[in-house]
């Protein structure tokens, strides 16, 4: 790409007419709210990575030691009341049921239940886990309102005994606020996830309930075990839930955590077969109110509901993004795979018909050419672009320097050279697309090639560059353009994006007739084509891009000419590059913008509209914005999924790219060695290119001004061409 | 007693040609950049306001 306007001056007309832009006090508010965005996300992910703990819904594992467990709480009944210091425990009286059911709200199975339990008219208790209120906070409500009762069975289900006091803690009293929002109510009840009779309790779960009752809550153990978890049919639910000989029990039931049908009929079958049998069926409060006081719900504080509003819609939300994260990486992922898919078809396809014995553009093209070669203070660069222009071995060079007002010598240096087939043209500063207009109408020829002044060309490129012109219809040719300066590694960087991003990309578009750039750096035209498409425009700062996809709309053929090879010097640091790109990008939706009115148009210009520009927006604008989704649910998985499988999605994701850029590089006759910076390039580079997607994209949204700038040059690729 | 002047002569008035070079994206006012500015940090405070209400009210029955 040319270089235009550094230090007083600036690119493009609209930019001279404007003050000297200040610098914006936003851009350092930038970051601030860059960092201040990413640490959201990251407090949503975790609340949503909280929020949706694994568990399983058994009790495995025997009790540890149960010396400091009282024998009267041991042997005693399924209520535990420890509040207050004291320690007593109730019986549920004979004849009588308090149905439980743990691990919901169900928004699949906790209705069916509460379907059932309305039919028979019967009251049960439902102990929620405060994640799964805060996601169906309505099933909560409806159980209030049917006369159930609702207790805590913690937020994510985790073995309280494992957890610090203040874990344990903000478990119970997240859910009791979760059930404060959603229903109205506070609830004394608590039973301890995996807990199940009070036989099996142990030394550490005891100091759970004890903690519990410190916190104004009464544990809930059961008498008896549906163990309907196990999905063990529905005679045996009913048969393990039924007490013997007329006693009274707590049943132990489930309304989620899995596939719960066989509870639902279960249910429907114990419920008549117990009353037959003459007994009652009650809620915890019903059963054990009249022996231990306070038992029943009370109305919820509003400090409480404000909590568990927040609490509630924390979850939600997280949950929320949790879903569009996975949902944009399903996406990424699949026009990725399609992307990769097409792209070795058409690729391939494309490269076997270039190099058949049989292919050829037409008769040769020996038709003199002019080569316009635009400048703005390249005087370390241009002496070697120019000499291996002139000295190309295509007949009738011509090579016209536009010298935009350098203030550095660049005419002197290209006119010292000599050469009779150059000329050198000096043109008031207007810009890059100003210079090369001038150009155009200054050519002596109607071939016209259009090189930077940093690039260098191999002998034949240019006469191989022309020959596609021998087909009447084409007007455009993009050359094949390369990295010259590889030393360091964000030049072999770009290499392999050149290689990968620009080379392959270039035979898709090429089959689909879509291309969307010819690059600055080396690309040829008719100037018949270039005066239909109106020349080159200052409305956007990718003028390539933009005289690109007029040239299409003009009804012309635009085709990419593989063997016609230029280096050009690439940045060389990463300040530079993210200034480069910025500029590409911006201008690339420029260009996108200025011709959307394609997409309703006829002929020629409606079909690049319709095919062409939907294909570009999607693979050079969309698909690259979505892609730090990769890498932000590789972190999250790091964080808080399974490392290993997270670890080979990521590889998963890495040999896709490292098949695709051994293809290209097979394809473009590269060795491999460069390939070993691609793992790396992963984790700079890729990040680098979609910040600055982001950051064009954001400019393009506020109106702000981008103007141009202006690219060090090392002079490394003319260095090596001397 | 006061002049008179003549009326502007409208047929020799400069036209107004459309600027082909017009930036696109560029919003020279400012202003919509102002808006799009406050509206995210509007948003982002939001956010962040009930984050920190979250965070503390969480913070405040454990602690």
């Amino acid at each position: 790409m040319g270089t235009w306007r550094e230090g007083q001056k600036i690119g493009d007309t609209q930019h001279i007419a404007m003050p000297e832009p200040r610098t914006s006090r936003f851009s350092g508010r930038r970051w601030i709210i860059a960092g201040v965005g990413t640490l959201v996300l990251a407090n949503l992910l975790a609340i949503g990575a909280y929020a949706n703990s694994r568990f399983a819904p058994d009790n495995e594992g025997a009790p540890g030691r149960q010396d400091a467990v009282p024998a009267a709480v041991r042997e005693g009944g399924p209520l535990v009341d420890t509040r207050d210091g004291r320690v007593t425990s109730q019986q549920v009286p004979d004849r009588t049921i308090v149905l439980t059911f743990d691990d919901g709200p169900d928004p699949l199975w906790t209705p069916q239940v509460l379907d059932v339990l309305h039919k028979h008219g019967v009251p049960a208790t439902f102990f929620v886990l405060g994640s799964q209120t805060s996601r169906h906070p309505e099933f909560v409500e409806r159980m209030v309102r049917e006369g159930h009762e609702v207790g805590v069975h913690t937020f994510t289900h985790p073995d309280l005994a494992g957890l610090s006091g203040w874990r344990q803690r903000l478990e119970i009293s997240q859910t009791r606020s979760a059930i404060a929002y959603a229903a109205g109510v506070t609830t004394p009840l608590v039973r301890l996830p995996y807990s199940s009779g009070v036989d099996s309790l142990d030394d550490t779960h005891w100091s759970v309930v004890r903690g519990a009752g410190d916190q104004g809550l009464v544990s809930v153990f059961d008498d008896t075990d549906s163990r309907d978890w196990a999905r063990p049919g529905v005679d045996q639910i009913v048969r393990s839930s039924t007490p013997e000989d007329g006693r009274g029990a707590v049943v132990l039931l489930h309304d989620a955590g899995g596939e719960r049908s066989q509870t639902v009929a279960a249910l429907d079958r114990f419920i008549p077969l117990m009353r037959q049998r003459g007994y009652r069926f009650t809620t915890v409060e019903g059963a054990f109110g009249d022996r231990a006081p306070g038992l029943a719900a009370g109305k919820a504080g509003r400090a409480d509901q404000i909590r568990g509003g927040l609490l509630v819609w924390a979850v939600k939300v997280a949950d929320g993004t949790n879903r569009l994260l996975w949902f944009l990486l399903l996406l990424v992922g699949v026009l990725t795979l399609a992307r990769t898919l097409v792209l070795f078809g058409f690729a391939l396809r494309h490269a076997r018909r270039r190099r058949a014995r049989t292919w050829s553009w037409g008769p040769e093209v020996n038709e003199p050419v002019t080569v316009i070669v635009p400048a703005y203070n390249e005087r370390r660069t241009i002496a070697a672009a120019v000499r291996t222009l002139a000295t190309g071995n295509h007949p009738g060079i011509e090579v016209l320097v536009v010298d935009d007002e350098s203030d550095d010598g660049t005419a002197e240096e290209v006119e010292a050279l000599g050469l009779p087939n150059v000329r050198v043209v000096r043109v008031p500063g207007g810009g890059k697309a100003s210079a090369l207009n001038a150009g155009v109408a200054l050519a002596r020829h109607d071939l016209l090639v259009m090189v930077d002044a940093d690039t260098v060309v191999t002998p034949d490129a240019i006469h191989k560059l022309v020959q596609p012109f021998a087909d009447p219809a084409v007007g455009a040719v993009a050359g094949n353009v390369k990295v010259g300066n590889r030393r360091k590694i964000i030049g072999r960087w770009q290499h392999i994006e050149y290689v990968i991003g620009f080379n392959l990309d270039r035979r898709l578009y090429d089959t689909l007739h879509c291309m969307p750039t010819i690059p600055g750096a080396l690309g040829a035209f008719r100037r018949q084509a270039v005066r239909e498409a109106g020349g080159l425009s200052r409305a956007t700062l990718a003028e390539d891009t933009d005289l690109t996809m007029a040239i299409h709309r003009a009804g012309w053929r635009v085709v990419y000419e593989e063997s016609a090879v230029a280096r050009t010097e690439a940045p060389s640091t990463l300040g530079q590059l993210w200034r480069q790109r910025y500029r590409w990008s911006y201008g690339t939706m420029q260009a996108m913008w200025r011709h959307r009115r394609a997409v309703v148009e006829h002929g020629a210009s409606g079909r690049f509209g319709r095919r062409g520009l939907p294909f570009i927006a999607l693979f050079s604008v969309v698909l690259p914005l979505l892609a730090p989704v990769l890498d932000i649910l590789a972190v999250y998985g790091l964080f808080f999924l399974d490392r290993v499988e997270a670890l080979i999605a990521w590889l998963v994701v890495m040999v896709i790219q490292v098949v695709t850029a051994v293809l290209a590089f097979r394809l473009d006759r590269e060795p491999l060695r460069p390939l070993w910076a691609l793992p790396f390039q992963q984790l700079v580079y890729r990040q680098v290119m979609y910040l600055v997607l982001v950051h064009a994209a954001a400019t393009a949204l506020t109106g702000g001004l981008l103007k141009w700038q202006h690219l060090r040059r090392s002079g490394e690729v003319a260095a090596e061409a001397t | 007693m006061r002049g008179r002047a003549d009326k502007p002569d409208v047929a020799t008035r400069r036209i107004r040609m459309p600027d082909a070079t017009q930036a696109i994206f560029v919003d020279r006012s400012g202003r919509r950049g102002r808006r799009l500015r406050w509206t995210a940090y509007a948003l982002l405070l939001l956010v962040v306001l009930l984050l920190a209400l979250l965070w503390l009210s969480q913070v405040a029955v454990v602690g």
